[in-house]
């Protein structure tokens, strides 16, 4: 495996529910380490800084939590759970899930009836039907959090399938793009934020936007690669990153990520977004006195499932897009 | 059991955005208490004493001071109300009830022009089909504008509590009865009472963004599922002692915050519940996101029928709450 679906695979496996991200801190300071500084914020989030020539300031945010769930009773060895984040509760049965508790990970089992023993009408899953079977996992108390226990691997050349990968899929662009920007000199100085709390209301997002105060904030997350509505736009895995423009995202900034990835020849679809965007986006636009926010996507299917899947190559040029972008951002063309 | 300051809070007059009786009582309560207190632009009322520890940290405490109500929209000519809710009341909880506007009571009554029109508006209730009869509307001065709440009358019973208003007076009660006790401080202690966390959480969103606390500590309460068909999720329970949030659908608490509070009632023997809320929020939403960032966690009472004119809670409960709030200031902090 190259090393870009290695840091994907290593991400998507790291345990990390909205407030519980450290284990995804630590393997992004690990993987930044001499590359440029890092600093931990109070929100739980991780800010890391490439100095350019201080022609302003340009953020940009990933957010490394992922939807999660918590166990909210133990009753007779079986625990209820409450999600943290939009999960549908159609995708947990017969998964093993992780839970995290006070002596270490223990697994507990979102178990389902043999198809000979299911009795009397099928009944939709909701949250108040669903069990966690804790016979392994004695520690399990209310309060823990859990994440589906899954794989993370490439299926065919240029497709990876994992959970979390909604928004890891953007740290590794983000990681990728520090990487590259690191041996360039740039006008503005750059930061990173790897934002905490997304799937809970942006709280990363908002703060970390107070702390570096920036002229432009690009927010980096996933997009639907499969929604067929006829009134959604068309976006497709493997054509290169949407680039959303609407009444949340800035104009000129957006005519310069246009001329950017053209002038670059990287790939990119247009992604109208009419209204707020789900992302952290919505939250640095509003935070401190105001951003001019851009949000570039990953197509992605199956978002908020155990099998999200994205294009490897859509991981690389979003890096690409990023660190071009910034190599050219001035800071002045953002106002 | 003390229960004075309590009472004279409950019977307070204070929807969300008029609170100013609330803060009065409170000050006359803790003024000879704090170093000083002042009163910010939205009406929070924040004060404070310092401590005198060697590595103190600063710890702000949160309550809100707002509790529900309704607000008159519309006066017929007989002097007949309507009203709309003014954070979280129901038709169906207030029908039949006595409403207090500042002073003047009103009794909710129901549209029956027909037999089947009554049954039909007794099923679907809604805030069109109900009136407020404050009984001699020419002598009141209660119109458009006016705001409303339940008529209090607190009992106590053994060693519970029945009154409206619990939430949050008894968190009020528990920070004014926290000042009025401490013999010693190690931090450096903040105290507000906050404004319209019913309504927006308006409030909470500031009041902290001066002080920039270490830890801040929303105090409030939370549902208790030990009655019949309860919750099925939820697993607090009144008398077992006070709930530290791990989430609700608002925010996550910071999980320093969360093992700092079970460090501390651990190491004194105060018994504590883990508490997972799936619908409702606190202060803590607004404390998280100010400026940068704060860590923040909550402490709740449990309490059975919240948001109704019976609010129950048990006074156990809140006295090992005060007991451990109290521990927090005058303990060496690390994180």
């Amino acid at each position: 495996m190259e090393k870009s679906a290695e840091l994907l695979k290593k991400l998507s496996k790291a345990f990390g529910p909205s407030g519980y991200e450290n284990e995804v801190i630590d393997i992004i300071e690990e993987e930044l380490e001499g590359v440029c500084e890092t600093r931990r914020l109070k929100s739980g989030s991780l800010l890391a800084i490439k100095n350019g020539d201080g022609r302003g300031k340009l953020m940009v945010s990933t957010h490394i939590d992922e939807v999660g769930l918590v166990i909210s009773k133990v009753k007779n060895g079986y625990g209820r759970l409450v999600p943290i984040g939009g999960i549908d509760p159609k995708v947990l049965p017969s998964q093993v899930v992780k839970i995290k508790t006070r002596d270490g990970f223990q697994r507990g089992v979102v178990g389902m009836l043999a198809p000979h023993l299911q009795k009397g009408e099928k009944q939709d899953v909701d949250f108040n039907s669903l069990f966690v079977d804790l016979s392994c996992a004695p520690a399990a108390q209310v309060g823990d959090m859990a994440v589906v226990d899954t794989v993370a691997e490439c299926i065919g050349d240029e497709h990876f399938h994992g959970k979390a990968l909604d928004d890891r899929a953007s740290v590794v662009a983000l990681i990728l793009a520090l990487k590259e920007l690191s041996r360039f000199k740039t006008h503005a100085d750059f930061y990173a934020l790897f934002s905490s709390r997304e799937e809970v209301g942006m709280v990363g997002a908002m703060t970390g936007t107070f702390e570096v105060k920036p002229d432009l904030g690009i927010a980096v997350d996933v997009t639907f690669g499969d929604n067929d509505s006829p009134h959604a736009p068309k976006i497709e895995i493997n054509k290169g990153p949407a680039i959303s423009i609407g009444a949340a995202t800035h104009k000129n900034s957006y005519d310069l990520a246009i001329k950017v990835a053209k002038q670059y020849d990287i790939p990119y679809q247009i992604e109208p977004s009419p209204g707020r965007t789900g992302t952290d986006a919505d939250a640095v636009q509003l935070a401190y006195r105001g951003v001019p926010v851009l949000l570039f996507s990953i197509p992605e299917f199956y978002m908020h499932t155990p099998v999200e899947v994205v294009s490897l190559n859509d991981v690389k040029w979003t890096a690409r897009l990023l660190s071009a972008f910034a190599t050219e951002w001035g800071g002045i063309n953002a106002h | 059991m003390n229960t004075e300051t309590l009472k004279k809070l409950v019977e307070a007059f204070g929807p969300s955005g008029r609170e100013e009786k609330v803060r009065n009582i409170i000050i006359e309560l803790i003024k000879d208490h704090v170093d000083d207190y002042k009163i910010d632009r939205l009406g929070n009322l924040i004060a404070w004493k310092k401590g005198t520890g060697l590595n103190k940290k600063k710890i702000l405490f949160d309550a809100h001071m707002d509790q529900i109500g309704v607000i008159v929209t519309y006066k017929d000519k007989r002097g007949f109300l309507r009203v709309e809710p003014v954070g979280g009341i129901t038709p169906q909880v207030i029908y039949g009830t006595r409403l207090n506007f500042d002073g003047v009571i009103g009794v909710v009554g129901i549209e029956r022009e027909t037999a089947n029109a009554y049954k039909d508006n007794l099923k679907n209730l809604d805030f069109d089909k109900i009136y407020v009869d404050i009984a001699a509307p020419s002598k009141f001065d209660v119109g458009i504008g006016s705001f409303g709440v339940y008529d209090a009358n607190p009992i106590f019973v053994d060693t519970k509590v029945i009154s409206p208003a619990l939430d949050d007076r008894i968190g009020c009660t528990m920070l004014v009865e926290t000042l009025r006790s401490l013999d010693s401080l190690y931090n450096d202690l903040y105290v507000a009472f906050s404004v319209q966390e019913e309504h927006s959480l308006a409030g909470a969103r500031v009041e902290a963004f001066d002080i920039k606390p270490d830890v801040a500590i929303a105090v409030d309460v939370t549902d208790s599922a030990d009655t019949p068909k309860a919750d099925k999720r939820t697993s607090m329970v009144l008398g077992k002692g006070p709930a530290i949030k791990v989430m609700d659908s608002l925010s996550v608490s910071n999980s320093y915050v969360v093992e700092l509070l079970k460090r501390t009632a651990e190491k004194n023997n105060i018994r504590y519940q883990m508490e997972v809320l799936h619908m409702g929020g606190t202060d803590a939403y607004g404390l998280e996101r100010t400026a940068n960032g704060i860590s923040t966690g909550a402490l709740s009472i449990p309490t059975r029928y919240i948001h109704t004119p019976s609010e129950v809670c048990e006074w156990g409960d809140v006295e090992e709450g005060i007991q451990l709030m109290k521990l927090l200031i005058k303990e060496e902090i690390t994180f």
